[in-house]
Formats: structure tokens, sequence, C-alpha cells
């Protein structure tokens, strides 16, 4: 399991994230979700993205939401690895990545992790902008 | 954490770590801190912190116990460390 959700401060590698994706003769499809730093959000340009994660609480949350993903789609495996610290525009935030004996079901499974990720997950992200810091999602302050 | 029909609660007024992530903490200027709870929920430790810091009084926060996210009439217990968290944005 521990090799399947990682949390890392270090720049990700693709083909490191592939690398640990288990698949069995059955498998016909691989998924893969890569997000990024986008380098203008709301109209303002950003200059560097930084990542903040309750890494203890993230780490169990994301173990519970592979299994019960796996489960739930009967897919044969899934692996997501998450970056924190301080991003430049166009890293690589998170990378998800999935096997199943057919298309579909690879496809729904990423889709399910990836939004569930963004609700449950503790993760967030201080946007440096030219016009000044923004916690992202904070609107409700205003 | 256990459920409010629980006898193994804390009672009164006790002293509960709230411990602040991301931009609560800029709010509260604390990373953690201990409060005096009048009560045993969830709710009366939010309560307590919107009374501390009425910035946060319409705030979507989530609450986590022991690595779970608990409901606003969940029972706090005795040694629980609760986490408070602004809207989460991963991904």
């Amino acid at each position: 399991m521990d090799n399947k959700v990682i949390l890392t401060s270090e720049r990700i590698e693709i083909s490191d994230v592939l690398n640990r994706l288990s698949k069995s003769e059955e498998c016909g499809a691989v998924v893969m979700f890569i997000g990024t730093v986008r380098g203008l959000d709301e109209g303002k340009k950003i200059h560097e993205l930084n990542i903040e994660i309750d890494v203890d609480v993230a780490l169990e949350t994301l173990q519970k939401l592979r299994q019960d993903t796996i489960e739930e789609y009967g897919i044969q495996d899934l692996v997501v690895v998450h970056r924190y610290g301080t991003l430049m525009v166009g890293d690589t935030i998170v990378v998800i990545v999935v096997a199943s004996a057919h298309r579909k079901e690879s496809f729904d499974a990423c889709e399910y992790f990836i939004d569930e990720l963004k609700r449950i997950v503790p993760v967030w992200k201080l946007e440096k902008r030219e016009n000044g810091m923004h916690w992202v999602g904070s609107e409700w302050l205003k | 954490m256990k459920l409010p029909d629980s006898e193994n609660h804390i009672g009164g007024n006790d002293m509960i770590k709230v411990m602040y992530f991301a931009y609560l903490k800029d709010i509260t200027g604390v990373k953690e801190e201990w409060l005096e709870i009048d009560g045993n929920l969830v709710q009366n430790v939010l309560n307590k912190i919107f009374e501390k810091y009425p910035k946060l009084r319409n705030a979507p926060l989530m609450v986590v116990i022991d690595k779970k996210i608990a409901k606003r009439d969940e029972i706090v217990e005795e040694g629980d460390e609760i986490r408070v968290y602004p809207p989460v944005c991963g991904g």
C-alpha cells in the first residue's frame, strides 16, 4: 500500500508513477490524470504556488479512498502521487493512474477519485499572483 | 470520538486542544491552542471558535478528529485533538 499513495515535496516523475502500477494479464486499459500549476487564474498571472498538506490525515484519507475506489469500480490498481511545498507554473501537482480490464472503469474511477480528493483530502493552495497572495477557495472570507 | 448517546464523554467545561490549518493560522494568529469548551459536542467547540474569532462565524469549516471527518453532533472526548480546516482544494 505504501508505494501506491505518496505525498512528496520532490518533483513528480510520471514514469515512476506508472512503474508503481500493478497490472494483470486481463488489464487492457490504463488511464492517467495529471494536475498541473496553471499560469493564469481568474485573469491574474500566477508566479508560484505553495501547497500545504496535513500529511498524516491526507495519507490515511487517500489510502481509504483508494481502497474504496478499487472496490466500487472493480479496477485492478490505482496509484496517486501528490506534491506539496513550492511549485512553479507548469509543475505537476498530482498524478493519478488507474488500471482495469476495460477503459470505462478506469475513466470513471479516475474521475471519482480526483473529485473526492478535491472534496475531502486536507490540501490547500496559496497562489503568488501578480497582485499579491491568494488562498484558493478562501472567497467565503470576503 | 463517540456517538452522542455514549456515557464516556467529557462533562461541563473542559480544555480541548484545537489545531488550525492553512490560512486559519493567519486569522487566529496561532497554529494550535487549548480552548475551554462549554458542552461536549463538536458544535460546542466551533461555537467557542466563532466566539473567539467572529470572522470565522460563517466559515464552511471542516472538523477532523482521530483522522476522520467529524459531524457537528459528535461527542468530543477528553484527549481528543481537534483539527480545524478551511475548505480543501487539492489536485
